[in-house]
């Protein structure tokens, strides 16, 4: 099956001459039809460059994408399959009306007035603002207002969704709301690639991952899969008594979390014995092996490849 | 591109709709500037004093003066606030692309800014008691003079995707507008009218003024030559534009207030 996205060996350096950043080094991803891909990584990792290339909004110095084949750098038709929520950024009109913004943008994206029109009332009802629909939408709560801006990029009926942070800054029921319609868009055919610092967001709705640090990506699997991989070293150690600072230091170069008396661990079998010499003489109550999740994963693929 | 403009015509009827005080303060604002103006220059000059056609010739200049203003202003503030409140991307997510979105919402708000234009030349003409003849043959004219403002428009848009404040830009370059549309150039005689007609929005305003102060008839020659040079800084903002939008996309800036 060919992917809806395909872009190969991404480049992108900014400032060549002076001071160069390397943000964007050999970049290849690539999304099915349904599939959520998390695109992960630390602040300044290169997501944001990469989503920008791949919707055509920021030249590559290398490197090629293709949306269902077509090339946003060479081809409009290629935009006709992207919707994209940018973080930081409104993403829709404040001074008009969730109606308004969804008809206006759905013939800025090629719809006729009669294919947006239709298309609006169904968008509404699924993202619960039907009642909404002519307040002004600098007067909606920030989680109406994302939800709008997934709306408003899914009016053209695209077959690739970029949501850059899409859950950020949202309280914990619109988060949740959020996470179920990117779930229900994925399952309706459309392919998704999703940033997001939250990673059990990541963890619960992608079927892949991507991890990415200083513009190199550094792991790519189905999330399950690399979950699986690390569930076998992840272990949870309980001690009484304080630890000392040295300890903690000790530990952390190990790569342990210490979190009020528990220490986590994802690592082999060699290393958790020496995390175990590094809590010493601290009574031991509770040793287990532990379910990995995302977040432990993610920190200590980040912290390897720091470390290589 | 007809839907795109209904949509555009929609969108800016709904601003103008729902936002009735600014284009009153725009209107009030020029009338003021105005007022000030002429109220000085009455002053200086004494009581008796009578302006004749040249203030016939002044209002339609300070027309022209507002209405510039307002046509290439909005296309530079229209990439500056897109790109302050993080709208800009969507824009170049259409697949008609960034300039013929912005050129269609440039023209589709056009019929909202000649209102305020007509409101300050109601608002104006009472204030100094004078008419204008206004015949269709302003039309012309007036459409070269839209379309040089657009080619100021979208080299200062280009500007802003750059740059993002042009608000600096926008207010020095009052004064240069304020040059091009209000010199006679079209009264001047050899080389230095061929060297006035080479500049931006010139032939179009002294046509005009010809027409709507002077009373003069159409003149089909003057016509090509405000064409020919409203064509020319039109091509030439567009191209200039083009130039910094490839700057910016391959700087990763579009957007990035």
């Amino acid at each position: 099956m060919k992917p809806i996205l395909d872009a190969r060996n991404l480049e992108k350096t900014f400032n060549p001459e002076d001071k160069p950043v390397r943000a964007v080094q050999d970049v290849s991803l690539h999304i099915d039809a349904g599939e959520i891909l998390a695109f992960l990584g630390p602040n300044g990792a290169g997501k944001t460059t990469t989503i920008k290339i791949i919707a055509g909004l920021v030249k590559p110095d290398s490197g090629t994408v293709s949306i269902d084949g077509w090339d946003p750098h060479r081809d409009a038709r290629a935009l006709r399959e992207v919707g994209a929520v940018l973080e930081g950024n409104r993403n829709t009109y404040w001074r008009f009306t969730p109606q308004e913004n969804l008809e206006y943008f759905g013939v800025l994206r090629g719809l006729s007035r009669t294919q947006a029109r239709a298309r609006v009332d169904d968008l509404l009802e699924r993202f619960g603002l039907t009642e909404k629909r002519n307040t002004i939408v600098q007067q909606l709560s920030r989680g109406m207002q994302q939800k709008l801006a997934i709306a408003v990029a899914l009016i053209h009926r695209p077959k690739l969704l970029l949501l850059d942070e899409p859950t950020l800054g949202l309280d914990v029921e619109a988060a949740e709301s959020v996470k179920h319609l990117v779930r229900e868009i994925a399952q309706e055919g459309h392919s998704v690639l999703l940033t997001t610092h939250q990673l059990d967001v990541a963890e619960q709705i992608s079927d892949r991952v991507a991890i990415i640090r200083h513009g190199e990506i550094i792991a790519e699997e189905p999330t399950m899969d690399l979950i699986e991989r690390f569930s076998g070293q992840s272990y949870m150690i309980e001690a009484i008594g304080e630890l000392s600072d040295s300890q903690r230091q000790k530990l952390e170069a190990l790569g342990a979390k210490v979190d009020s008396g528990t220490i986590s661990y994802l690592g082999s079998p060699d290393g958790l014995w020496q995390v175990l010499d590094a809590v010493r003489p601290l009574p031991i109550i509770r040793i287990e092996r532990d379910q990995a999740d995302l977040t432990g994963v993610f920190l200590k693929l980040v912290r390897e490849s720091k470390d290589a | 591109m007809h839907r795109l403009f209904l949509a555009e015509f929609k969108r800016a009827w709904i601003e103008f709709k729902r936002y009735p005080a600014e284009a009153a303060t725009g209107v009030l604002t020029f009338a003021a500037v105005f007022l000030g103006l002429f109220l000085g220059a009455k002053y200086m000059a004494g009581g008796t004093i009578h302006f004749g056609t040249r203030l016939d010739a002044i209002i339609v200049g300070y027309l022209l003066w507002t209405f510039t203003l307002i046509a290439f202003g909005n296309l530079a503030w229209m990439v500056q606030t897109e790109s302050q409140t993080g709208t800009l991307e969507q824009v170049y997510l259409s697949p008609f692309g960034p300039r013929k979105v912005f050129l269609t919402r440039a023209v589709a708000g056009l019929a909202f800014q000649m209102l305020i234009v007509a409101g300050l030349l109601i608002v104006v003409l009472l204030i100094t008691q004078r008419r204008l003849h206004v015949t269709l043959t302003v039309i012309p004219p007036i459409a070269t003079i839209v379309m040089g403002s657009y080619g100021l428009g979208f080299l200062l848009g280009g500007v802003a995707l750059i740059f993002k404040r042009v608000g600096n830009i926008l207010n020095t370059s009052q004064f240069a507008v304020l040059f091009l549309v209000m010199t006679p150039v079209e009264s001047w005689t050899g080389y230095t009218k061929i060297a006035g007609y080479l500049l931006p929005l010139v032939p179009s305003a002294g046509m005009l003024r010809d027409i709507m102060a002077r009373g003069r008839a159409f003149d089909p020659a003057d016509f090509a030559i405000a064409l020919g040079n409203a064509i020319a800084y039109f091509a030439l903002g567009l191209l200039l534009f083009s130039i910094a939008d490839r700057y910016a996309r391959s700087k990763g800036v579009i957007g990035g207030y």
